[in-house]
C-alpha cells in the first residue's frame, strides 16, 4: 500500500491509495490520515488504484470520516473499482462514506466548486 | 477437456505480519485455478475477516497455532475451509450478529454473510469454519 498527499496546500486534502487495504495496508494508511482527518475540512480519497478493501481498512476510512464530521467536513471516496464498491455497500457504510465517480461529483459531494 | 477438481493446504502463523502472505496465496491459487475475479475477490474478503476477528478477539488460548486454509474449486464455486485455535467463534450464530454493528466485527460478519455461505464446527479446541463462494 503506497499513501501519496497529491494536495495538502488548501482546506481540503487530496489524497491517492496505490494497493491493497488489508491488514498491512490499514496500518500504513492510519496515522496520515487520522493527521488529516484531525486538520483538514475535506479529504478527498482516490481509490483508483486500491485493488483490496476489507473491513480493517474500513474502519480507518470511517474514523476519518466521523473526525471529519465532527467539524462538518467530509471524506469522499474517488472512483473504487466495482469489488471494492461492493465491499462499502455490502458492509453499510456508503452513507458515512459517499463515492464520487468524477471530480465534478467529488466536488459537489465535499460542498467546494468543481 | 478434463476438469478436475483442485485442492490446496497452507499454514500460516496468524500474526499481522503473516496475514498479508495468506492473501498473496489465496490470489495467486485461485487466478491459476481461474477462478472468476469476483469469486476470488469475495473469498479473500472472508478469509482477511476471519483472520481479522482471529487477531482481534481470538488468539489467547493460542497464540502460537497456525491458521490452516484449504481452498478447492469446481471451477466455479471457491470452497475454503479455515482452521484456528483461537477463541471459540461461531459466526454463523445468531448471537454473533451485529451486537456492534458500528464495529468491525459488525461489518466483517456482514460480509462473511453476504459473500459465502457458511458451515461452523468446534473441534478439539479448533474454530473449523467452512465457506462456499459462488459466482454473484
Amino acid at each position: 500500500m503506497q499513501i501519496t498527499i497529491v494536495d495538502d496546500a488548501g482546506a481540503i486534502a487530496k489524497v491517492t491509495l496505490n494497493g491493497k487495504l488489508d491488514i498491512s495496508g490499514a496500518e500504513k494508511i492510519a496515522l496520515p490520515l487520522a493527521t488529516l482527518a484531525g486538520g483538514k475540512s475535506g479529504i478527498l480519497l482516490d481509490m483508483t488504484e486500491v485493488s483490496f478493501l476489507a473491513s480493517i481498512g474500513i474502519r480507518h476510512l470511517v474514523a476519518a470520516s466521523k473526525a471529519l464530521a465532527r467539524r462538518g467536513g467530509r471524506l469522499v471516496l474517488l472512483n473504487p473499482n466495482p469489488m471494492v464498491t461492493d465491499v462499502l455497500t455490502t458492509s453499510g457504510v456508503v452513507e458515512l462514506l459517499p463515492i464520487a465517480r468524477s471530480d465534478a461529483e467529488a466536488a459537489a459531494a465535499l460542498g467546494t466548486q468543481a | 477437456m478434463l476438469v478436475e477438481t483442485a485442492v490446496q493446504t497452507r499454514s500460516f502463523a496468524a500474526t499481522p505480519d503473516r496475514i498479508p502472505e495468506l492473501d498473496d496465496w489465496i490470489e495467486r491459487t485461485g487466478a491459476a485455478w481461474r477462478v472468476r475475479e469476483d469469486v476470488l475477490f469475495r473469498g479473500r474478503v472472508c478469509v482477511a475477516e476471519i483472520a481479522a476477528n482471529l487477531l482481534e478477539h481470538g488468539r489467547a488460548e493460542a497464540a502460537d497455532e497456525p491458521m490452516t486454509v484449504t481452498l478447492q474449486t469446481d471451477g466455479a464455486a471457491l470452497e475454503i475451509e479455515v482452521t484456528d485455535g483461537g477463541h471459540a467463534f461461531d459466526p454463523t450464530a445468531s448471537s454473533a450478529v451485529t451486537e456492534a454493528p458500528d464495529s468491525l466485527g459488525g461489518r466483517g460478519l456482514r460480509l462473511l454473510r453476504a459473500y459465502a455461505a457458511m458451515s461452523y464446527r468446534r473441534d478439539g479446541g479448533h474454530n473449523i469454519v467452512r465457506l462456499r463462494v459462488a459466482p454473484p
